[in-house]
């Protein structure tokens, strides 16, 4: 009676084996179909769905795989357990693919500046833009890859230099002293009036990275000297009365002793 | 097109908040020898209360000397006049909204510069001010009166601490941190236990402590939640010739009624740097002979600058 039994075991084990083995192969051909339907879906156009939206467009086949995976029995031995582990990673390896693939097609976004320039731009810059961001956020998946989200307060001039920086910025980024340099060279590269077109259009993006660094260039220019120095330099009209003037100058002298030389140097 | 475009967004017509983003880079110095006077919307930006709710004035110090009387310590008068016309164009930048001032802790405030700055900082929540050989009793109780939001207080240690208690209990009820900078003895701990019995966060880090002083406060004050005793002296009283002894580790009953506070900080290894330093200093450290800014730091992370 015991034998029987065991035999029955050995039995239902093989079984049991067979039925994980198919249920296997089912699930790669399902890998292999559905890679295929995303590459397809991926060279037309994303379609993001909803759970149950999904849940209904699955195919008879894959219904049934689903449940299959469900019930699939437990590795009987090491070997098979080992086997199971294997198949799975492989399965996941083919996910992770499929996904970096479509992701290098989907991430774009459309910018359209005040001077009527398109710029087509990567999720990721997008993303650097918190005001874009938040558009993107506010309106559904689908407007935003098909309408040019408008930047009023942007040209097209400042869009395609923060492009530029958050590209470069990404590259340097390796090492500090990398980024350091970089940041130097962009500010140098710059002339006042388009210093101040972009620090104007970075606070308008919220562009937080070129906004900190354009300050920094800023304050650094301002650090230490004197009031008309720095008029002159920025070209700032002083509004201030000459009473005004004299009165603050009186309160206030030993404010203009210890300046740099008003020089630009 | 270019002269055009800049005509349209001149420096000055820059939005508040970018200017303020430039200006939050500059130090105290910067904002108050001028940038104000540029234009008045640059002026506009200065008085941001972004800019202003921190006064951090630990980089400035008095050039004094220490002399054998009260208040101990002479100021040139030039550092004071310095000190006055940096309070002045801060305070009233600020527009009232200062909630942190910090002093170096040999910046020696007189009576007169404190009673200012109280009355132009309404809203201050904390104040860090190590040294007061130069304010007397009047001057600081009146501070405090006008300071009714006050929560946290670094101050050194002080012969007559109850009157200042006192004031702070009775005009401050959200108070609920004290550091103080130097040796806590029972007479201060006990006026501590009698006025602010709700204290939270006490710190008496690289001082001289005696073990009844901490059982004081351990028994007293129930709402302590944290207390930092890091780099302490320890010292315990014994009956003569022997007179006191220092205390190499904290015992178990001192553990057991420490066991209910969220924090309790210690540290009193003979490796430890700052343990020696304390010790050298007979439990009264030098500051000065030390790295700059090392009074700054606190295990407290509130308390810490």
């Amino acid at each position: 009676m015991a034998k029987e039994s065991g035999s029955s075991k050995i039995e239902m084990l093989e079984i049991s084996n067979e039925a994980m083995a198919e249920a296997q192969s089912s699930k790669i051909e399902m890998l292999e179909i559905n890679n295929e339907a995303m590459a397809e879906a991926q060279s037309s156009k994303t379609v993001t769905m909803k759970p149950a939206e999904a849940e209904e467009s699955k195919t008879e086949t894959q219904k049934i795989t689903d449940e299959e995976s469900k019930n699939v029995p437990i590795a009987a031995t090491e070997e098979e357990s080992k086997k199971l582990s294997i198949t799975k990673v492989e399965e996941s390896k083919n996910a992770a693919t499929a996904t970096t693939e479509g992701e290098k097609e989907e991430a774009k976004v459309s910018l359209k500046t005040l001077d009527g320039v398109t710029f087509e731009v990567e999720a990721w810059i997008a993303k650097e833009m918190e005001t874009v961001q938040a558009y993107i956020d506010d309106t559904s998946a689908d407007t935003s890859a098909a309408i040019a989200i408008p930047l009023h307060n942007v040209a097209g001039r400042e869009l395609a230099r923060m492009v530029e920086y958050c590209k470069e910025h990404r590259r340097a980024s390796v090492s500090a002293g990398n980024l350091k340099e970089f940041e130097e060279r962009f500010a140098a590269a710059l002339n006042l009036y388009e210093m101040k077109d972009l620090i104007i259009a970075a606070n308008y993006l919220n562009t937080k990275k070129l906004l900190e660094s354009l300050s920094r260039c800023i304050a650094k220019a301002i650090k230490n000297k004197s009031v008309e120095f720095v008029r002159d330099y920025f070209g700032v009209t002083n509004d201030y009365t000459t009473e005004e003037e004299a009165q603050y100058r009186e309160t206030n002298a030993w404010a203009f002793r210890n300046v740099d030389e008003d020089s630009r140097n | 097109m270019e002269d055009n475009d800049s005509y349209i967004r001149r420096w000055e017509d820059l939005d508040i908040d970018i200017l303020v983003k430039i200006f939050q880079l500059l130090d105290i110095f910067e904002l108050t020898s001028g940038i104000s006077r540029v234009c008045s919307a640059w002026r506009m930006a200065c008085c941001d209360p972004l800019l202003w709710k921190t006064l951090d004035l630990s980089m400035l110090r008095s050039n004094f000397i220490k002399i054998p009387l009260e208040p101990f310590v002479y100021v040139d008068g030039r550092s004071d006049r310095t000190l006055t016309r940096i309070l002045k164009i801060s305070l009233s930048l600020s527009q009232q909204s200062i909630m942190t001032l910090i002093f170096h802790f040999n910046l020696y405030v007189s009576d007169e510069q404190l009673t200012y700055t109280a009355e132009r900082c309404p809203q201050l929540r904390r104040l860090v001010l190590p040294a007061w050989n130069r304010i007397k009793k009047p001057g600081m109780c009146k501070a405090i009166r006008g300071w009714k939001e006050l929560e946290s207080l670094t101050m050194p240690s002080i012969a007559n601490p109850p009157y200042i208690l006192e004031e702070i209990s009775t005009h401050c009820k959200n108070f609920s941190e004290l550091k103080i900078m130097g040796p806590c003895d029972i007479f201060f701990a006990s006026s501590l236990a009698a006025f602010l019995p709700k204290l939270r966060i006490l710190s008496l880090r690289c001082s001289m402590l005696y073990k009844d002083v901490l059982i004081l406060i351990l028994d007293n004050l129930q709402h302590l939640e944290v207390l930092n005793i890091s780099h302490c002296v320890l010292m315990e009283a014994l009956p003569a010739p022997q007179q006191k002894r220092i205390i190499k580790e904290i015992d178990v009953t001192i553990r057991q009624k420490a066991s209910r506070l969220r924090e309790f900080l210690t540290c009193m290894e003979d490796s430890c740097v700052m343990c020696q330093r304390t010790r050298t200093d007979e439990g009264l450290i030098r500051w000065y002979k030390y790295e700059e800014g090392l009074w700054k730091t606190d295990e407290v992370r509130s308390l810490s600058l």
